[in-house]
């Protein structure tokens, strides 16, 4: 619930069903606040004071969540991922998981299994604490995932030679790249965005395996058919896992993208050390 | 009013001009609510403006919104203007 409008409730309201496990039945503002009666709730979350409740009737929260927001929270609500899946919780899933299959097979070697679902148990751990992270515009275009004086002969190579490191390090699979052509193809070069700029993209489930970005600088631009941003010099290659984890760093590429100084740069880059000091400025 | 910005995936060119527009939107203080989607998504979303690059702004035409074109998704003067133009409009109707 907030102030004036639906905006910040929303915002508020991904943040914390991102983070915690629970349901939130209407975002409404607090000129509807006579609405609340007819919803059936157990929590009311707030970013103001609310007079005509008690304190403890509803939790109040900034709009963007802080560490003691959290802590608040974490009172009355579970953390999907918490951290307290520790060792003795394993064991015992493992050991259900065991005396499951111990019903139907014979087990051969049972303190290898038990190892390697504990193995595979701490893996999709890691995982789902990874999804949580932050990427910054510097995480993702790092000195690997850079290239300069590329040589492309039309626009499809430059497409094709935008997700060639992705492809080698196998975080997308071949049929990316083919989607993204076959876009350009059906809907036209609607990513060419800027003069001489192509974000080359597709959706996660076009073979998208690990979140990724490159920028690779041709030797010579080339021409997608757009009619007043051709030719293109810079491919920027995004593979995005989900709808959101990338969005910190895309923000802060559209900030470079808007800085001419920093972007004039960029075209003319003649080492990729100069590239990456440009992007290491993009922290905020 | 409600403004929504496509592009061909939704993950993309929309998210980033869906920022730019809220800057504007924040210069002119002006309160409207601002999503943005993928083209086939957007067919089924009421908006009163759609926004989206040149070539995903031709697709947008038949969904009974104004419809604002852009040539480049950083040129903030331009992105001004015709939203502005766009706006206008709508309150006009």
């Amino acid at each position: 619930m907030r102030g004036t409008g639906i905006g910040t409730a929303r915002i508020v309201s991904t943040q914390i069903k991102n983070q915690f496990d629970v349901e939130i039945v209407d975002t409404i503002s607090y000129r509807e606040i006579s609405k609340l009666k007819y919803l059936n709730y157990d929590v009311i979350i707030s970013t103001v004071e609310l007079n005509s409740y008690d304190k403890e009737h509803y939790i109040k929260i900034n709009p963007i969540l802080l560490k003691h927001d959290y802590e608040k929270l974490e009172k009355i609500l579970r953390r999907k991922y918490s951290n307290d899946i520790n060792y003795e919780n394993e064991i015992e899933i493992v050991n259900r998981f065991i005396s499951i299959v111990e019903k139907y097979c014979t087990i051969q070697n049972k303190e290898h299994l038990i190892y390697e679902l504990m193995y595979e148990i701490k893996k999709t751990k890691n995982v789902l604490q990874m999804g949580r992270r932050v990427y910054m515009l510097s995480d993702l275009l790092t000195e690997d995932m850079i290239r300069i004086n590329v040589e492309a002969n039309n626009w499809e190579e430059a497409i094709r030679e935008g997700t060639k490191i992705m492809k080698k390090k196998n975080y997308v699979e071949e049929c990316y790249e083919e989607t993204i052509i076959n876009n350009i193809k059906t809907l036209g070069p609607y990513m060419v965005i800027a003069p001489g700029i192509v974000l080359s993209h597709a959706r996660p489930e076009n073979g998208v395996k690990k979140l990724s970005m490159s920028l690779t600088l041709l030797k010579n631009p080339v021409v997608f058919g757009h009619e007043t941003n051709d030719p293109v010099k810079l491919v920027i290659t995004i593979a995005a896992v989900d709808n959101e984890t990338h969005l910190k760093a895309l923000s802060q590429l559209m900030e470079l993208l808007m800085n001419e100084v920093d972007m004039e740069r960029i075209f003319n880059a003649k080492s990729k050390d100069e590239i990456i000091s440009i992007i290491n400025k993009y922290k905020n | 009013m409600k403004i929504l910005v496509c592009c061909g995936s939704g993950l993309g060119s929309s998210f980033m001009i869906e920022m730019n527009i809220k800057k504007v939107l924040k210069e002119l203080n002006l309160n409207v609510e601002v999503d943005h989607s993928d083209l086939a998504s957007a067919k089924g979303i009421k908006a009163d403006i759609y926004v989206g690059t040149r070539d995903i702004a031709n697709q947008l035409v038949s969904l009974g919104g104004e419809v604002v074109s852009l040539n480049s998704m950083i040129d903030m003067k331009e992105l001004k203007e015709k939203l502005c133009n766009a706006i206008e409009k709508v309150k006009n109707k």
